[in-house]
């Protein structure tokens, strides 16, 4: 099973028991710092900015917030930082890189100078380029995968052996979109204003109309 | 019992010793105390208190530090094999044991996952809380098919424990009258969604012996013994303060803290049992203390081995004397044999058209159970002996749809504030057949941090369980087609033996000493004052979820050992 047909298959089951951490399972996810002076710690200043309005572009406000209103560029700058390998940030700082050319190609500007109309068109052909693209799939050796940490792994030769690390380079719009998803309607504004979300339910109803229900529920 | 002078005096002899404290432990630790034993309790692992240590029961989802999945670089460096089982996540991890510390080998062509909870309440607290009776249809299988030994016991043995125990636990679920799968004594049951309701008319419909229930779990659905009812948070395995789920935390180690007779010791890794030759019983246990590495002992008349099926065999393999040169209660040389597990990894889900105008309300952590229909009521398989049942569910699929297409935008924004389509998912647990080469030994050269030698596992599945694998998935797709299901999606995922977390069989049950490790009562045949009442006792595996059996036949197990005392026959 490729990682789309996981993806599919976690999208099906959306909702029940499994849902919430069988997602995030395959998803991560990562604290978003709310600090007002926050300084990206991977990404440049410029690029946390541009991710900004490309993941409000895939979720952009409309009666509640949108994904650029809510961090989901600090998401995204902690996932890059504490969570991905170098194989699969470099794969996606240079998807930013190459966004950021197609930007100045098509419309001569930067993309935060591209209006929201330019923005959904550089989504498109992002989309587009994305479809053509086959994803990779990438075997790292655990040690190699950390080494920038410290602390290589020393397991007892004989024992039962860390299983092999192995990452997914997506095509840079679906990783970016699953990003934004996770980081937005994990996000409180994303869960309880755009979905619902209530931490203590009290009661489960099997059956209820889905117009006295309302919205999806975030989790 | 505690009048009765005790032969073990001193300031570290009781009465009794329970080796752990989850799910079997926390029984016998309640049984023992209430009888009037004084009970010291170890535990191998630090302390849980409950609702103090529940340190994750209150996070939303905004606030877990990688929203959901652990730091996948501690997961690798100190969390490669847990990590790797389904219950595990970023919440529930410091549940979990940390792999670093607590190695074990595998021999050639084996593998086996082996998750552990090292603390006071083990893995009651993370357990998935499923309770199924077994039934004479298992404890009479390996005798009727000519498999392995025969069961000591049969259901009239532990049927009423099964209800002194259900009565105590809190068990809800739906009578439902199938002989093979008996009911219990059981509180309001769960509510079926409306895709469940409907799939289960679909089946009962469209094929002879097959019905479906709701799952019947250790979950209140009304307050019982002092413990509040089941909120819908689907959180349990953080520890739930309700006391909704059974754990010892708020079961049988409180109850037994309430009589005065327990001392709970923490810290306390038992490595080996102390066998008395000129007495021909257990005098003890040594134990390492996990903080200060000190070496300690522990006296007591009688002994019960909670620590887990693997847990507690590793200690008797270890407990080695001139009497038992290959570890203690083992003349029959069972001892390490036969493990067994629930393989599971096989079913199959599909989209169920319909019900757009229908949704649910709260998050049941509860699902469907289908009980087993194959070679049963004159169902007869060529491929496979036993067979299985399903867990499973129905659910609309959440935002996570959006992830992986090509939309973007206002109006796919929009889209996902409506739930997706239906989906029903059916994933079967299947019974594995106790086999000789199935074995744990004491590794040879490798030991852990204290010293101790590591468990080395020779474990693979046979024919019997892979053609039985590839059923679970055939047999769920035919009736999810039946119901009207959309592109049904039959799997068989990889499955290592230990990853349904239900190992057990190494300490097996029976009649005959030459054949077994213990007898009716889970007295060990060689040591008349030992007794092994978790998962090692099983001489067959059934395929319900067993913690409930190791519940039954613990309580059971006390009330001999207590009577036999009391009678000076120990």
């Amino acid at each position: 099973m490729d990682r789309r047909q996981a993806l599919s298959r976690i999208a099906l089951l959306t909702g029940s028991a499994l849902s919430y951490s069988t997602i995030a399972g395959v998803l991560g996810g990562c604290e978003v710092p709310d600090a007002p002076d926050w300084q990206p710690e991977t990404l440049t200043s410029v690029q946390a900015e541009q991710l900004r309005l490309l993941a409000d572009t895939i979720i952009p406000a409309t009666d509640t917030p949108g994904a650029g209103d809510v961090g989901v560029e600090r998401f995204i700058d902690q996932i890059i930082t504490y969570w991905m390998v170098e194989e699969e940030r470099d794969h996606f700082l240079s998807g930013v890189g190459r966004a950021q050319e197609q930007a100045l190609e098509r419309f001569g500007d930067d993309i935060e100078g591209l209006t929201s109309d330019q923005r959904a068109e550089l989504m498109q052909e992002l989309v587009e380029a994305a479809e053509a693209q086959p994803a990779d799939v990438v075997k790292v050796e655990m040690d190699a995968a950390w080494a920038a940490y410290g602390d290589p792994v020393e397991v007892v030769e004989g024992t039962r052996q860390p299983p092999e690390l192995e990452v997914t380079l997506d095509p840079f719009f679906y990783r970016l979109k699953e990003l934004t998803m996770v980081g937005y309607y994990t996000s409180e504004p994303g869960a309880t204003e755009e979905l619902q979300y209530i931490h203590v339910p009290g009661r489960y109803d099997g059956c209820e109309p889905l117009e006295d229900v309302g919205r999806t529920w975030a989790v | 019992m505690s009048s009765s002078p005790s032969i073990n005096q001193g300031p570290n002899t009781y009465d009794a010793i329970v080796v752990g404290s989850g799910i079997s432990g926390g029984i016998a630790a309640k049984e023992l105390t209430q009888k009037g034993l004084k009970t010291l309790v170890l535990e191998r692992g630090r302390n849980v208190e409950h609702s103090v240590d529940y340190i994750t029961e209150e996070h939303r989802p905004w606030d877990e530090p990688f929203r959901g999945q652990t730091d996948r670089r501690k997961m690798q460096e100190e969390q490669y094999v847990q990590s790797q089982a389904g219950p595990v996540n970023e919440s529930n991890a410091h549940f979990f044991i940390n792999d670093r510390d607590n190695p074990y080998t595998l021999g050639e062509d084996s593998d086996f996952l082996w998750i552990r909870g090292h603390q006071v309440g083990g893995r009651s607290l993370t357990w998935g809380r499923q309770c199924y009776r077994l039934s004479d249809l298992d404890f009479e299988a390996n005798a009727r098919e000519g498999v392995e030994i025969d069961w000591p016991i049969r259901y009239e043995d532990i049927a009423p424990w099964y209800d002194y125990m259900e009565e105590y636990v809190g068990i809800s679920g739906q009578a439902e009258g199938i002989p093979h799968l008996p009911d219990g004594k059981f509180l309001p049951p769960m509510a079926m969604n409306c895709v469940e309701q409907d799939f289960r008319e679909s089946i009962e419909q469209n094929f002879d012996n097959r019905t479906m229930t709701i799952g019947r779990t250790a979950m209140l659905t009304q307050t019982h013994n002092g413990r509040g009812a089941c909120q819908y948070r689907n959180l349990c395995s953080r520890g739930c303060s309700y006391g909704a789920y059974y754990s010892s935390q708020v079961g049988g180690l409180r109850d037994a803290r309430e009589t005065g007779n327990m001392t709970l010791r923490p810290n306390s890794i038992v490595y080996e049992v102390i066998f008395d030759s000129d007495t021909g019983r257990a005098r003890g246990v040594r134990v390492i203390d996990r903080e200060t590495e000190e070496e300690l002992e522990f006296h007591a008349d009688v002994i019960f081995l909670c620590a887990s099926a693997l847990g507690s065999t590793q200690i008797l393999l270890n407990s080695t004397s001139n009497d038992f040169p290959d570890g203690l209660a083992n003349s029959s040389g069972a001892l390490g044999h036969y493990v067994m597990d629930h393989p599971f990894k096989a079913g199959a889900f599909a989209e169920m058209p319909g019900y757009e105008d229908q949704y649910y309300h709260g998050r049941r952590a509860n699902g469907i159970y289908i009980p087993r229909f194959r070679n049963v009521n004159g169902d007869q398989q060529d491929g496979f002996l036993r067979g299985y049942g399903y867990q499973g569910g129905a659910s609309r699929a959440g935002w996570a749809r959006g992830i992986g297409n090509d939309s973007f935008g206002v109006d796919f924004k929009e889209s996902l504030r409506e739930p997706g389509p239906w989906s029903m998912f059916l994933l079967g647990f299947g019974e594995m057949l106790p086999r000789y080469e199935n074995y744990v030994e004491l590794d040879p050269e490798v030991t852990d941090r204290w010293g101790l030698p590591v468990l080395r596992f020779h474990t693979s599945l046979s024919d019997n369980e892979q053609n039985m694998r590839q059923d679970m998935a055939d047999s769920a797709a035919e009736m999810l087609e039946a119901a009207g299901g959309r592109n049904v999606t039959p799997f068989v995922d990889d499955y290592a033996v230990g990853e349904g977390i239900h190992e057990m069989g190494t300490a097996r049950m029976g009649a005959d000493p030459n054949e077994s490790v213990l007898n009716e009562y889970n007295q060990a045949h060689d040591v008349p004052n030992l007794f092994v009442t978790d998962g090692a006792c099983m001489t067959s595996a059934g395929c319900q979820n067993p913690s409930i059996t190791y519940m039954a036949l613990t309580a059971r197990a006390v009330d001999y050992a207590v009577e036999q005392m009391n009678n000076g026959g120990l």
